[in-house]
């Protein structure tokens, strides 16, 4: 049996669908996920010439939907795959990573992979059935919420649909809507659900098909079993399986580095560390192949909070009780909208209007720190485009109705609000990531998690390759980490492995090169060694960085929020802390040494040769 | 003179709960907090070796050498950052 990776390029203008394999060299060069969708994103965008002409809602924009290489195998955690396009929110390359059921389903159905061009006349979605795709008319459906959306499309289609919809904000172009499956998973990341709703498409629907198929079988099996035991022993493995991510909460803020009130304060209250949001809790659920169950089944209706939500939606916009946090959380996903940018645009909004930099002739009525009514309200405004919320819905784009003193104190970089409720001024390695992140202001793409261990010198020697210092609030060596975590973390989005079993995030342990290479090698018979495992990581960095470039950015982008470098922290232990700017131009030098692009962050002539060569 | 603990997550479930208030003489450092919770609870002692935490008395870091002050609330939380 040769490995195939099957992918449908689907016209929605002209109802045309073409399917077809990827090539085994480019499978090779890239193995999925990410990585793949990265080389077929540049590649039809450069199709029609300069990227910067074609508008996120440009029909030519295409929107991409790829499957890890183990997604659906009975890998440990290989539940993910990732949208990719260009962003309506940041303008540059938008990818969103997501888990939940959506994508072993999709795989079931015969696709790894869509490339979705054009746009319906009428609203639709495209059901995936048995290795064929139809487009159905989304009669019906349109002006749905993302969970009835859901159950619509089931009872239409019967037990085991599972489908990635859009709610009203992607219907309407907001530029920070997502694509949900169930209740709370989400491509959240870049606006993804808007580029959904500019082609008039509802939903994506899967079901039937078969078991995914896989090399050696016995083997897979045989590694599942050990990889799950080993992972079930990791403390954090546990931890995250009792109570999820919102265990980070009391972490950061005992510290004081909570994103709190628009990063103007960097902590808040202790009503929403884990224990409180467990109260609401009467569940933990899994994705597909998962062995740490950390999602919340939450008793108000929705699933979560995680900490992002709860830093974002609580602290940032000063919202306390935890009740009002979680049901704000159910909100943000029922309306199909990125919580981490929903809260930091409303935290920024706010600020302006303490300021005096807008005020009631805008907004229509007060901005108050912790007004649940009033953000309530403003949230269903954003999905719906009313009165200021239209404003809003343009994410950091809203900064053109804004005077431009009100840049000072967005909190994004490369115009995407940051993704975490992490305060980055305290901890360095975090803030070079977050300004080199390639699709904006993330934590996911390198957060170097290990620096809050005090790891001894020798294990950090071994996890990063050489000796480097362990000194989490110095400058150096946040280069080497940084650009350490890109790899990996590129890599197990290429696989579709979730990051809580991927090492280096919150572990020193988990899993690395060397068992992803042991996976891959029984589901799909190819042979990689950790080097060239990691060479896939470095190879998605550099076409990202390629993207980037074409879309017209440069040195200057890789940068932080200005109150970062110019405004120190105010309490707790990081009372004092900023990123000193000269020092940042230190850590960016040598993170494009360690990336090996030139000083002004180009990747080399020889290396846009080798990747241009793989697509064509 | 009485000290207060909060215990974060993990270092809580060996112990049962959330917080605890112990008796320590004036005078005392946290290294000798610490002394007193791993006798008492053998099952956090272990997991404190495991998982050395961070100290903080109410709000600023400390360390075993800190002094611990009559109502102080000592914090013991897991070294952990995520997404």
């Amino acid at each position: 049996m040769k490995y195939t990776s099957p992918i449908a390029i689907i016209d929605l203008t002209s109802g045309e669908i073409r399917i077809t394999s990827t090539p085994d060299k480019l499978m090779r060069a890239y193995l999925g996920g990410r990585g793949l969708n990265m080389a077929y994103l540049r590649h039809y965008l450069r199709a029609h010439g300069d990227l910067r002409e074609i508008d996120a809602f440009d029909p030519r924009n295409p929107l991409i939907i790829g499957a890890g290489l183990l997604t659906g195998t009975i890998a440990p955690n290989a539940a993910r795959f990732n949208v990719s396009a260009r962003s309506p929110e940041s303008g540059i390359l938008g990818d969103s990573n997501c888990g939940g059921f959506f994508a072993a389903a999709m795989r079931k159905a015969g696709f790894d992979r869509l490339v979705i061009l054009g746009r319906t006349e009428k609203p639709s979605y495209l059901l995936l059935e048995d290795g064929k795709i139809s487009i159905v008319p989304a009669d019906g459906l349109w002006g749905l919420n993302v969970i009835e959306t859901q159950e619509q499309l089931k009872a239409r289609h019967g037990g085991g649909t599972i489908s990635a919809v859009i709610g009203p904000s992607g219907e309407k172009l907001v530029r920070m809507a997502s694509i949900m499956t169930g209740k709370k998973n989400t491509a959240g990341r870049g606006g993804m659900g808007a580029v959904m709703g500019s082609k008039n498409l509802k939903a994506i629907v899967a079901r039937g098909g078969e078991t995914i198929e896989v090399m050696e079988k016995e083997a897979l099996r045989a590694l599942r079993v050990k990889q799950q035991n080993d992972l079930k022993s990791s403390k954090i493995v546990q931890v995250l399986g009792r109570v999820g991510t919102p265990l980070l909460y009391e972490v950061s803020n005992r510290l004081g580095a909570i994103r709190t009130r628009n990063s103007q304060e960097n902590f808040f209250e202790d009503t929403l560390n884990a224990e409180e949001i467990e109260i609401y809790s009467d569940k933990m659920l899994a994705c597909t192949s998962c062995v740490v169950h950390c999602r919340h089944r939450n008793t108000l209706g929705g699933e979560g909070p995680e900490y992002s939500t709860i830093g974002l939606l609580g602290a940032n916009t000063g919202i306390a009780p935890t009740d009002q946090v979680i049901i704000l959380n159910n909100l943000v996903n029922d309306l199909g909208m990125d919580a981490s940018s929903t809260g930091t645009i409303i935290g920024w909004a706010m600020e302006l209007y303490q300021r005096g930099l807008i005020d009631d002739s805008m907004t229509g009525s007060p901005l108050k720190w912790g007004d649940y009514e009033g953000i309530h309200s403003l949230i269903e405004d954003i999905a719906y485009r009313r009165g200021f919320g239209d404003k809003l819905a343009e994410s950091t784009q809203a900064m053109r109705f804004f005077p431009p003193e009100a840049r000072d104190y967005l909190i994004a970089v490369k115009n995407l609000p940051q993704s975490d409720p992490h305060d980055v001024r305290y901890f360095k390695g975090f803030a070079l990531g977050i300004a080199v992140a390639s699709r904006g202001a993330d934590h996911l793409r390198n957060r170097p998690t290990l620096e809050v261990f005090k790891l001894p010198d020798e294990a950090r020697a071994k996890v990063y390759g050489r000796a480097n210092d362990p000194n989490p609030i110095g400058y150096k060596d946040k280069g080497l980490i940084i650009a350490w975590g890109d790899d990996i973390f590129a890599v197990s989005d290429c696989l579709g492995i979730c990051r809580f079993v991927t090492r280096g995030f919150n572990s020193p342990h988990l899993l690395g090169y060397e068992e992803f290479c042991e996976l891959i090698s029984a589901a799909t018979g190819y042979e990689y060694t950790p080097e060239t495992l990691r060479a896939v990581g470095r190879r998605t960095l550099d076409t990202e960085r390629l993207l980037n470039a074409d879309f017209g950015l440069t040195r200057a982008d890789d940068t932080l929020p200005k109150r970062y470098f110019d405004e120190p922290m105010s309490a707790r232990k990081t009372k004092g802390h900023h990123i000193d700017r000269e020092q940042f131009q230190k850590m960016l030098d040598e993170y494009y040494t360690e990336r090996g692009w030139d000083k002004d962050g180009k990747v080399s002539v020889g290396r846009i040769a080798e990747i241009d060569s793989l697509i064509s | 003179m009485l000290i207060r603990v909060r215990l974060a997550e993990p270092f809580w479930i060996s112990v049962g709960k959330r917080d605890l208030e112990l008796d320590l003489a004036e005078g005392a450092r946290v290294s000798d907090l610490l002394a007193r919770l791993r006798e008492e609870y053998p099952a956090l002692d272990l997991e404190m070796d495991q998982s050395p935490p961070h100290i903080f008395i109410d709000d600023m870091e400390a360390n075993a050498a800190s002094f611990l002050t009559e109502g102080g609330r000592v914090h013991l939380v897991w070294p952990v950052a995520g997404g």
